[in-house]
């Protein structure tokens, strides 16, 4: 009985030396989860971060247009003033030439000073002008004008209001109000000319007029 | 045969106590060794990412409500200046203040609209064929105006 007891005690001291290898294991066996799933949450972070960059990227266009003044050319080479910048093109050799009266003529019949309007093709880093035309830019404008402001006077009898710049108080607009004229709210309800008061304030379209008064294509009341 | 007597067994007896106390001790004390020795080893040293400026807006990260993104600027960001249109609609689509009201005219007609909460406004407008010069102007709730100028060329040409 003695030797049994004496022999099972020393089985188990014995046992108890060699039983730490077995139970370090479990603990990394978490430690590897936990990184694997920081791994997919970095992962899907940066898939993310990815396709906002892929939704930012802007698509140019390779087709432009551009208005200036000729003041170099030759058969592969156009060069035109546009006020702002100076933009040079290479003449495609399929490039059509159109004049004002929209008649198609030679290269040959550009000169320098004349306005173009350019019709170009991007390709391979260069900018081939493919359509030339001649073009009164006199007539390519927007001529209207906006203009925040306050109602300084109102004449329901003549249809004429007097407007009050925000951004200019020393000048007066007279703006004349006629039939055409869009008379709205700022959430685009049609309202009547009686429902402009003095002291109003509102945003004016107009257009340049031929004297002081100024034909008013839109009267947007803000208040 | 070796007889033990009642001296014997209780001195065994106290040697395999402390026999056993040595062994749980050291195996307790390489447990904990090697413990520590896996932390470090498994534990890669991982960049965790710090969030951003602009991350505040992920409702991913931020457990309270997303601030609004809001622009100073005044910008049209779609379709770019000079493009060549070849439908006569177009959706001008840009950025202003939130609460801005755009004015925006073109050769053939004039529209207004207000920005959404983010600041972004988009609108279809006709082209008229050939060239058009797009005035763009915004105004704030402060009554601050922004003026803008793109051209857009409506025209159905081949250029290809």
């Amino acid at each position: 009985m003695t030797k049994i007891s004496i022999f099972l005690l020393v089985l188990i001291s014995a046992f108890s030396l060699f039983t730490s290898s077995t139970h370090a294991q479990t603990p990394t066996v978490s430690t590897g989860d936990e990184i694997q799933k920081l791994r997919e949450i970095i992962q899907q972070k940066v898939n993310e971060k990815l396709q906002e960059l892929g939704q930012d990227n802007v698509v140019v266009n390779p087709k432009k247009a551009y208005l200036g003044t000729i003041t170099e050319i030759n058969d592969t080479n156009l060069k035109i003033d546009s006020k702002t910048n100076i933009h040079k093109f290479t003449i495609s050799e399929d490039a059509v030439f159109v004049n004002l009266k929209q008649n198609k003529i030679k290269i040959s019949d550009l000169k320098i000073g004349q306005d173009v309007l350019v019709l170009t093709l991007s390709k391979d880093a260069l900018v081939f002008a493919k359509k030339i035309i001649v073009v009164d830019s006199t007539k390519l404008t927007n001529s209207k004008n906006v203009s925040l402001g306050k109602i300084a006077d109102i004449s329901p009898t003549t249809s004429i209001l007097v407007l009050i710049p925000t951004n200019n108080k020393n000048r007066e607009l007279q703006i004349k109000v006629s039939a055409k004229t869009e008379i709205v709210t700022r959430e685009n309800k049609l309202i009547k000319f009686a429902n402009l008061k003095k002291g109003q304030k509102i945003v004016c379209i107009y257009t340049n007029g031929e004297n002081s008064t100024y034909p008013a294509l839109r009267l947007i009341a803000l208040d | 045969m070796i007889t033990l007597n009642h001296s014997m067994i209780k001195e065994l007896s106290l040697a395999v106590i402390f026999g056993l106390l040595i062994g749980f001790g050291l195996t307790g004390t390489f447990y904990f060794i090697k413990q520590n020795n896996n932390s470090h080893k498994n534990t890669p040293n991982i960049v965790v990412p710090t969030p951003s400026s602009d991350s505040q807006t992920d409702p991913n990260l931020s457990p309270t409500t997303a601030p609004l993104t809001t622009t100073s600027s005044f910008e049209v960001t779609s379709p770019q200046t000079n493009d060549i249109i070849s439908t006569s609609k177009t959706t001008l689509k840009g950025v202003a203040p939130s609460g801005s009201l755009i004015v925006i005219t073109t050769p053939l007609k004039n529209y207004h609209l207000n920005t959404n909460a983010q600041g972004n406004f988009s609108q279809v407008i006709d082209l008229e064929p050939g060239y058009n010069v797009i005035n763009l102007t915004s105004i704030d709730q402060n009554d601050q105006e922004s003026h803008l100028e793109i051209f857009l060329t409506y025209s159905t040409t081949k250029l290809e």
